[in-house]
């Protein structure tokens, strides 16, 4: 075993902040699969996924600085990342030509780079995959309904109203599902 | 009602399924770091980050892990690129002083304060907002808050008073130690100046005496070039002339028969006048043929004689030196100065082995 594989996730960050290309290949090894995961479930496309997976690395490299180690939640960070790209992309193939803003330095700083609250639970990969099978069972207790949502917003990259466009109901009623979803998966992991 | 409706916000926020304007907002409301229930928005954070760990794993092709390495090492120019403008940047701004402020505060991080203010402020007033989420009220405190904080933090009026009465003090000190600092370096130019003035004295008197060395080798060279040229011959025979009157000359005759030279070496001989010359003979069968003339002068001390008639040099009996009429003359007919013969060479001893036994 390396000496980078005994590192943990904010360990590797750091030492990526060092642009130490070891350690985002550590990275890459642990992550590479969630995230290609994670993307190809939201493009549907494996070739797009690939370049999704090369950019969100690439982001990693060049946005480190983004980072807050302190803050330390490198999985939560990481599968925000990956999602916003993937979503981004997916999100450019559906919209009209010029609708949407211009993809450069700002707007991926604002956009595509997640903040993730520091008032929070470190999340790492290991400890995320122990929640494995209590995240399958919370999900598998949510309503059909709830479900749906979840998936049209995580997955599907939709908005509010788009939802609520395609589901005939009020912006409100899709608002409130969410959080309800939400709520219920929190209270079902806490239990 | 209200703390449903944020936390309604926060989760639509934390899935990513937020407009595009209440996105703006709510992110410009983290930012500003305004209320907000921030444990509640990392809580559903985290649970949404969840969900994609239910989805059974694939792995990437390893080719994307190669094209990842690829694109990482294209990324560190531009990455390199973008810290050194930043370095740059930095530098430049740093060469602006900032004021220091009572509160320890300068007045650089707060015009950036100032400006993230204008920023959000600018926002506000493009971005429409949604009806669930007006932060409007916490960013006008806020903004006043600042205003207040800055009009404490510039003491003006008392900072320039305390500034005028150190003013001559520290003048004088300054003007005191440039002063100081002046005759200092007046004085180490000074001395190394003298320095490096004897150094090169020294070096001049070394260079002087180099010259005079070479010109002395130089002269020894010139005087006895001929010599040296000479010695060039494979077959160079040496007779040693004798004194044949009172006077000091002396001197040597080098031969060379294969090539019909000679250089005679001409010692204290007497300055001739302008109608005699000193004449070399060899004499062969009691007859004595010219081997040519020269004429001695101060500095020079070899003199070639070219093309001397040709005679095999067991035939020679005798060399001599004579001084003739500058007009020349068949034979020798003036006074003999030097003369000398050939040494004859002995027979080599024939080695035993080669020895015939009678």
């Amino acid at each position: 075993m390396s000496v980078y594989q005994e590192l943990n996730d904010i360990e590797l960050m750091e030492k990526i902040s060092k642009y130490d290309s070891r350690a985002i290949e550590e990275l890459y090894n642990r992550y590479s699969a969630l995230l290609y995961t994670l993307i190809k479930k939201i493009s549907n496309n494996e070739k797009l996924a690939e370049d999704i997976l090369v950019k969100v690395f690439a982001i990693v490299w060049r946005k480190i600085d983004h980072f807050e180690s302190a803050q330390g939640n490198v999985y939560g960070w990481l599968v925000a990342l990956a999602r916003n790209c993937a979503v981004d992309e997916l999100r450019r193939s559906r919209s009209v030509v010029g609708k949407l803003d211009d993809y450069d330095d700002d707007y991926e700083d604002f956009f595509i780079i997640p903040e993730i609250s520091s008032k929070t639970d470190k999340l790492d990969f290991e400890t995320a995959t122990r929640f494995k099978a209590s995240v399958e069972t919370a999900l598998s207790r949510l309503t059909d309904a709830q479900k749906y949502v979840i998936h049209l917003a995580y997955y599907e990259g939709y908005n509010l109203e788009e939802i609520a466009d395609k589901l005939n109901i009020p912006v409100e009623t899709v608002r409130n599902k969410i959080s309800t979803a939400i709520q219920n998966l929190k209270d079902q992991l806490s239990t | 009602m209200e703390d449903k409706a944020i936390h309604e916000m926060i989760c639509a926020y934390a899935s990513g399924c937020m407009d595009k304007d209440n996105f703006i907002n709510f992110k410009e409301h983290i930012n500003s770091g305004k209320d907000l229930p921030y444990s509640d928005l990392g809580e559903i954070q985290n649970i949404i980050s969840l969900i994609p760990i239910i989805l059974e794993q694939e792995t990437p092709d390893p080719e994307i892990k190669k094209r990842v390495a690829k694109k990482l090492i294209e990324l560190n120019s531009e990455i390199k690129a973008k810290k050194k403008e930043e370095k740059k940047k930095t530098e430049e701004e740093e060469l602006i002083i900032p004021t220091p402020t009572r509160t320890g505060v300068s007045e650089d991080s707060l015009h950036l304060k100032r400006i993230e203010q204008e920023r959000s402020d600018e926002y506000k007033d493009i971005v429409p907002r949604g009806d669930t989420f007006s932060p409007d009220k916490t960013q006008k405190i806020d903004k006043n808050k600042l205003y207040s904080t800055q009009g404490a933090s510039f003491p003006a009026g008392a900072a320039s008073t305390e500034t005028k009465s150190k003013t001559p003090v520290v003048t004088y000190l300054l003007l005191f130690l440039s002063i100081l600092g002046l005759i200092l370096l007046a004085y180490f130019f000074y001395s190394t100046n003298k320095e490096l003035e004897t150094k090169l004295s020294e070096m001049k008197d070394q260079v002087s005496g180099l010259q005079a060395n070479f010109s002395a080798n130089q002269q020894f060279i010139n005087r006895n070039m001929s010599l040296i040229e000479f010695f060039h011959y494979n077959d160079i025979s040496v007779v040693n002339l004798e004194n044949a009157d009172s006077t000091d000359a002396s001197g040597k005759l080098f031969l060379s028969f294969e090539e019909r030279e000679a250089l005679i070496q001409a010692n204290n001989f007497g300055i001739l006048g302008p109608e005699n010359v000193y004449e070399v003979w060899y004499v062969t069968n009691n007859v004595s043929i010219s081997m040519g003339i020269f004429v001695p002068g101060l500095d020079q001390k070899y003199f070639r004689l070219n093309n001397f008639p040709s005679v095999p040099k067991e035939n020679i009996e005798l060399f001599r030196v004579t001084i003739e009429p500058a007009a020349g003359s068949g034979g020798p007919t003036g006074d003999l100065v030097l003369f000398g013969s050939l040494v004859k060479e002995q027979p080599k001893p024939v080695p035993s082995s080669r020895r015939r036994r009678y």
